[in-house]
């Protein structure tokens, strides 16, 4: 297949790039203040996020030219290799912020954890469109994947991550109810779900998790306290208006904040940029998730179907969650914002991601472009054999049931 | 066909993900502007509120000095207990131990200690505490438990300049006076000790803990003499043991700046225990707070308008006083029963005669006298620098008839502060300048000593000539020298002034029975006045003393010790009191018979008075009625507890 450069789709590519570089921008404004007082130049947390930026700019660019069926064929080393390193984390990581998530390689650190999400979106996609054919069987399609992500969730749960375990959790429900399963079933794994949240809350629940969930929804009940990240926070959105103090101008930041370029980095814009800036990035993330939708309807292959839409529920989920917590309509978790937040770790698998969703794509726009000078009839008779083939190849669909 | 069928149920499910994704992000772009444009600017303030934290260094409060830099107000140690719960690590035994030392219930001590907080305040019990209370307190050794260097007022001179100085709370916020006033820039900013953590609420140990100092707030100082206000309070002091009165006030002000020099108040409070007093003692600054009736001393404001106006020559023309005047069918008498006879106008305001200023009254006419009324500042608040100002009462223009216009002329009918009559007294003898008088004069940063402000004295308006001002000075010095306020005589010092005695009016309206305030208003050096002086005693007790000669006397010493204190120059050309008796205009005893012996305040002469007998009812007198003696000797009045028969 030769390349055509009109099959690349543009503003996949470039979306996510200007995000990422203006995250930059955006980090070296909120961190400089925090890079000085902890005896760093200005320009510290800046750098690292380039240097960051640089080796995912390389990954995109490979992911992008990589055909996506591949991984496929990868499936089970990528599980094993997560599970490894997520178990690994326990032996050799080091603890940052009271959670044991981290490798750590000198100037640079690693969180696998941001490595099993998107693991785990390609293991969901491969093993549910293999099971296609026989989707509505529960204990044969449906379940044992399932046993799989249970195993991811928890080892990240004792970190304990809880913030990356749930957008997990999210990413697999969306998956999950995109292939296609049996209402049914999705009750019945809902079911599975909040029991199994019943059962570990006891263990989960501590004071301060508590606490949070109360600074969320009564942040000035104990504004020194529980309620002050996000007290803080609406002080940079309130101040920031509709065009804002002005890049660079916000004061949040100077302490006030404590995580101003890591999760709290959309107060800082919304102070210095105004709600101008604000959407601009939301709609920047926007066009992003709703182009995967796009490209997940568009895509003939249940692979790369379910990978898109994998994609675009982790970068949709991801934003959400950060936004609520920043917003006082969730409970702070500490989950960055897509592109724009500081970590290496997380911008280098957003933009491996964006990679992929590149590929399909590409791949979606130049067979709709063969089918286009194709004539109509042969796509459906492709597909009629195809169904055909299927059919053979699977000995247990459940035929009945339809 | 299966895979087909399962395809489409895909693609449907696709859309729903679809969809719920844009109402995903439509969720989040209408709560971010809903955090931004609605609840915005309400969370930014209830932020800041809250925005102290961590730990907090108070600041000095400015300290409150005269106008030489003697301290008012200063700052002692006093120490507050801190709490950090989480590293107590018997909050039971702790909350035992504290409660007993700081005399509170174990279990409301137990709620701090165990409080979900970095750091709590024991409130109110651990705020400010004592150094015993402290020291046993470090003693204990308790994890957890922490001594923060606070500070609290300290008053060296005790019931000192109460009412202006006023107060502070627990917190050392003001309260009252001027501690309320200039709030603001005596509080200075909190400083704190911020620690880092991070969203998940730990302390971030790679980063370094940020000290804001606080900033101390600006010293204060002020353009009263402490010299001159412990004169004041002395005088006032001595007053009210004499004469046990309602309450008492005293003002002294720089004629040439409108600065406040001395102010004080009776009854008065320590501001360090100001709960111990009612509210209104505290509350009620006397010498800007009330209004009253002048009474006489605001003749001078008629005199000074009819002077400007050119109505009246003192030396030339005359009036004959026969003791009572007519105006529109209504009598007005004047305190002297019989009249002073044919004096001229120099002897009318010498004698406070009623009868003579209501003809300079009726000479001047209700526009012009009116005018210069106002103009002098009265019905408006003079602007002081101090909370609770009184505004005063006067006739609506469209009220004023003939009548109220020859109450106004002597003082009645009109209801005026005591600084409004100082400030307009100090026009009429400075050479015309009203002034808005003032009491804080710099505020000085308590580091470097450099004057961060400083107030200039505001001058208002010019209300009368230079010419005329001089001609009041001589007038009312000859009333000193030779008139009613005699007693306020200072040799050397050129003391002019005018006597005053107001009727309250009570609950009901009309004039209470027996119940007088008296007043002084004096100013010297009569050549150039370097202090205006006002003094009032509300309802003197037992008074057994005419009322010129109950307050001219208090502003008298006021003034003498003063202006040497002030380091005045004594004069050698003023009027002289005249000594020998014989050369002296002789005083007619008043018939006083039939009279209750509290009336005696009424009369404006300069006699003495000795008691026979005890009650309220003067039955006799000796000498007789019309009788003329010399200047300051003896009438002996019989008392006793029944009315005499009319004869």
């Amino acid at each position: 297949m030769k390349h055509k450069w009109k099959d690349f789709d543009f503003t996949l590519i470039i979306t996510p790039l200007l995000l990422s570089a203006f995250g930059i921008v955006m980090i070296y404004s909120a961190s400089m203040v925090l890079a000085v007082v902890e005896n760093n130049p200005a320009n510290y947390y800046m750098w690292k996020q380039l240097i960051w930026f640089m080796i995912g700019f390389v990954i995109f660019i490979l992911a992008c030219a990589f055909p996506y069926r591949y991984y496929q064929k990868f499936v089970k080393i990528m599980v094993i290799g997560i599970l490894g390193l997520l178990a690994g984390v326990f032996v050799f990581g080091i603890e940052v912020n009271y959670s044991k998530s981290w490798y750590d390689f000198g100037p640079l650190s690693f969180q696998p954890a941001e490595l099993a999400k998107i693991v785990l979106i390609i293991y969901l996609a491969s093993i549910y469109s293999k099971k296609q054919n026989y989707i509505a069987d529960f204990s044969k399609a449906v379940l044992p994947p399932l046993v799989m992500t249970g195993i991811i969730l928890g080892l990240i749960t004792l970190q304990p991550d809880i913030g990356t375990a749930a957008i997990i959790f999210l990413i697999a429900c969306s998956v999950i109810f995109s292939s296609g399963i049996r209402f049914k079933h999705l009750f019945i794994l809902i079911a599975i779900g909040v029991s199994f949240v019943v059962i570990a809350i006891p263990n989960m629940v501590t004071d301060e998790r508590i606490a949070r969930f109360s600074g969320a929804y009564e942040p000035f009940e104990d504004p020194k306290d529980d309620g002050y990240h996000l007290i803080q926070s609406y002080v940079a959105i309130g101040t920031g208006g509709i065009l804002g103090e002005g890049l660079g101008q916000g004061v949040q930041k100077l302490g006030y904040l404590q995580e101003p370029h890591t999760d709290f980095i959309m107060a800082v814009i919304a102070e210095e940029l105004g709600f101008v800036g604000v959407m601009i990035v939301i709609g920047m993330l926007a066009i992003i998730v709703l182009r995967g939708i796009y490209i997940s309807r568009r895509c003939d292959d249940s692979f790369g179907a379910l990978l898109s839409i994998g994609i675009a529920s982790m970068i949709g989920i991801q934003t959400t969650i950060n936004l609520g917590a920043i917003s006082g309509l969730l409970p702070i978790t500490g989950v960055p914002l897509p592109f724009v937040s500081y970590g290496g770790s997380s911008l280098v698998i957003m933009l491996f991601s964006m990679g992929v969703l590149n590929n399909i794509a590409y791949s979606v726009r130049s067979k709709e472009g063969s089918i286009n000078t194709d004539t109509k009839p042969l796509k459906e008779k492709i597909q009629h054999i195809r169904a055909i083939q299927n059919l053979k190849e699977d000995n247990h669909g459940n035929i009945k049931d339809n | 066909m299966k895979r087909r069928v399962s395809n489409v149920t895909m693609r449907k499910r696709l859309v729903t993900v679809f969809l719920l994704a844009i109402l995903m992000f439509a969720i989040m772009d209408v709560r971010l502007g809903y955090v931004q444009f609605v609840i915005g600017d309400m969370l930014v303030d209830q932020a800041k509120e809250s925005r102290s934290r961590d730990i907090i260094f108070e600041p000095e409060r400015g300290r409150i000095m005269d106008k030489n830099g003697e301290i008012l107000v200063g700052n002692v140690s006093a120490p507050s207990v801190m709490v950090v719960p989480k590293q107590i690590k018997n909050p039971q035994k702790v909350a035992e131990q504290l409660a007993k030392i700081l005399d509170m219930p174990v279990d409301k001590a137990y709620k701090h200690v165990t409080k979900k907080a970095n750091i709590e305040e024991i409130r109110p019990e651990g705020i400010k505490i004592s150094e015993e209370q402290a020291d046993a307190i470090s003693n204990l050794n308790l994890d957890g438990v922490y001594i923060a260097e606070d500070s609290k007022r300290y008053y060296p001179n005790g019931t000192f300049l109460s009412q202006v100085l006023g107060f502070t709370g627990i917190d050392n916020q003001g309260l009252m006076g001027l501690e309320l006033y200039y709030d603001e820039m005596l509080s200075g900013e909190e400083g704190s000790l911020s620690f880092f953590s991070d969203a998940k609420e730990q302390r971030m140990p790679k980063i370094a803990d940020v000290y804001t100092p606080p900033k101390d707030g600006n010293d204060l100082k002020l353009t009263i003499d402490s010299k001159v206000q412990t004169i004041i309070e002395r005088e006032l002091d001595i007053a009210v043991s004499k004469y046990n009165p309602d309450g008492a006030l005293a003002i002294a002000v720089d004629p040439d700046t409108g600065g406040v020099v001395g102010m004080s108040t009776r009854p008065s409070f320590n501001p360090a225990n100001y709960q111990e007093v009612d509210s209104d003692v505290y509350s009620r600054n006397l010498p800007i707070w009330s209004t009253y009736e002048p009474g006489s001393t605001f003749k001078i404001i008629t005199l000074a308008a009819a002077l400007e106006e050119k109505a009246v020559d003192l030396n030339e023309d005359t009036y004959n006083d026969d003791g009572s005047i007519k105006v529109e069918g209504a009598t007005l008498h004047c305190w002297k029963s019989g009249g002073h006879g044919l004096q001229t106008y120099l002897e009318v305001v010498q004698n406070s005669c009623n009868p003579g200023f209501v003809a300079l009254g009726e000479k001047l006419g209700k526009e012009k006298l009116f005018s210069y009324i106002e103009n002098f500042g009265f019905g408006k608040k003079t602007g002081i620098d101090l909370q609770g100002e009184g505004k005063g009462i006067l006739f609506k223009p469209e009220n004023i008839g003939p009548v109220e216009l020859a109450t106004t002329a002597f003082g009645q009918g009109v209801s005026v502060t005591p600084i409004q009559q100082v400030m307009a007294v100090s026009a009429a003898v400075n050479g015309g300048y009203l002034y808005e008088p003032f009491i804080a004069k710099e505020f000085i940063n308590p580091r470097t000593g450099e004057i961060t402000k400083k107030v200039q004295p505001e001058l208002k308006r010019r209300v009368i000539s230079e010419s005329t001002s001089k001609e009041i000075r001589n007038a009312l010095e000859s009333v000193v020298a030779k008139g009613t306020g005699r007693g306020a005589y200072v040799e050397g010092y050129r003391v002019g002034g005018k006597t005053g005695t107001a009727q309250k009016v009570g609950k009901d309206g009309s004039y209470m029975k027996n119940n007088y305030i008296l007043s002084f208003i004096g100013f010297a050096p009569a050549d150039d006045p370097e202090l205006v002086v006002y003094v009032a005693i509300d309802n003197p007790k037992e008074t057994v003393q005419f009322g010129g000669v109950v307050v001219a006397p208090i502003v008298g010493n006021i003034m003498d010790d003063s202006l040497r204190a002030l380091g005045v120059e004594k004069r050698t050309d003023g009027l002289q009191k005249e000594y020998k008796w014989t050369e002296q205009p002789l005083v007619e005893v008043p018939d006083l018979i039939g009279k209750e012996k509290s009336d005696l305040v009424n009369y404006q002469v300069n006699l003495s008075v000795e008691t026979s007998g005890s009650g309220e009812y003067i039955i006799d007198q000796s000498p007789d009625p019309g009788v003329k003696i010399g200047q300051g000797k003896k009438v002996r009045i019989y008392l006793s507890e029944s009315k005499p028969k009319q004869n």
